[in-house]
């Protein structure tokens, strides 16, 4: 599924990829929002296993048994206030993206940044809207030292 | 009070959550007027006895007379009054309205999937209802 206007992070906040989500036959969220690969091809990079996620999926689908690392209230990250202000912003970057006005659009992302600086939706995923490699970028990098130097998870 | 808004209204974008919606309002100062039916037309809001209502659901209005003048409201009193982030740009000629941060925590605690179409390499819509009764794991990936 394509997902250009990112409804997705929009509907599960999202704040980075790769995440999944399990549902259950009922339409149910069992397993709330969190970071998972599917190998270990790029551990060195993000410091994630993917063994564990795996072995929970497979017992899930075959058992039924959930993990107990999901939270009670099927939330990892409380949105607040700001991070919602941020969303706002990043809304009206994209609609002047569309018109191609970028100055506006640098302003609305850089807004949008400073309210919600944990989000790689926004401070990864707007790269492109600049002009900017979001994958070998000395922007990119720069992001990524600033986490790491922080001692942030980079994936949560 | 807030003054009387004047001037003509503009061709305007709304982003409710996002969603795209062109219209009119009037740009004025730090706030943005528009008529009753442009409220309801672009943001499904209207205004009843029981205050600012979407659908069977109202919030309050604690200063109906700031809120209202002539016909028109405006929308930075629409956001307090429910809670909502705000962002205009007049010179854009954009408001976004986000999502509240409770309406949205409630939403993601009652652990209801939300309903979702998106359409597939082949441009045909595939939504996450027809997944009932399958179990899901969806995977959101980004090429940035």
């Amino acid at each position: 599924m394509l997902d250009p206007e990112r409804v997705v992070a929009e509907a599960f906040a999202m704040i980075n990829v790769p995440t999944v989500v399990w549902i259950d036959e009922d339409g149910r969220v069992v397993r709330a929002p969190d970071v998972a690969f599917a190998s270990d091809a790029f551990i060195g990079f993000h410091g994630v296993e993917s063994a564990p996620h795996t072995a929970a999926l497979r017992r899930w689908v075959t058992t039924g048994v959930l993990p107990d690392d999901s939270p009670d209230d099927g939330v990892h990250r409380a949105p607040s206030h700001e991070e919602q202000l941020a969303r706002a912003h990043l809304a009206v970057a994209r609609e002047a993206h569309r018109r191609g006005e970028e100055v506006v659009v640098r302003w609305h992302i850089a807004r949008a940044a400073a309210l919600a600086p944990d989000d790689w939706t926004i401070r990864r995923g707007t790269m492109p809207w600049l002009g900017v490699d979001p994958m070998t970028s000395d922007e990119f990098v720069a992001l990524f030292a600033e986490w790491s130097e922080a001692g942030r998870k980079y994936y949560r | 009070m807030r003054l009387a808004p004047g001037g003509e209204a503009r061709p305007a974008v709304f982003l409710d959550a996002g969603v795209r919606t062109a219209g009119s309002a009037r740009f004025e100062g730090e706030g943005v007027w528009v008529t009753e039916g442009e409220l309801t037309r672009a943001l499904g809001y209207h205004l009843s006895a029981g205050g600012l209502c979407l659908g069977d659901r109202c919030f309050p209005i604690a200063d109906r007379s700031a809120l209202t003048q002539g016909g028109r409201v405006e929308l930075r009193g629409v956001a307090r009054a429910t809670e909502r982030p705000i962002v205009i740009d007049a010179d854009l000629a954009v408001v976004s309205l986000g999502v509240a941060a409770p309406e949205r925590r409630e939403r993601l605690a009652s652990r209801r999937a939300p309903e979702l179409t998106l359409p597939d390499l082949d441009g045909a819509p595939r939504s996450l209802a027809a997944l009932r009764g399958r179990k899901v794991m969806l995977l959101a990936f980004a090429s940035w």
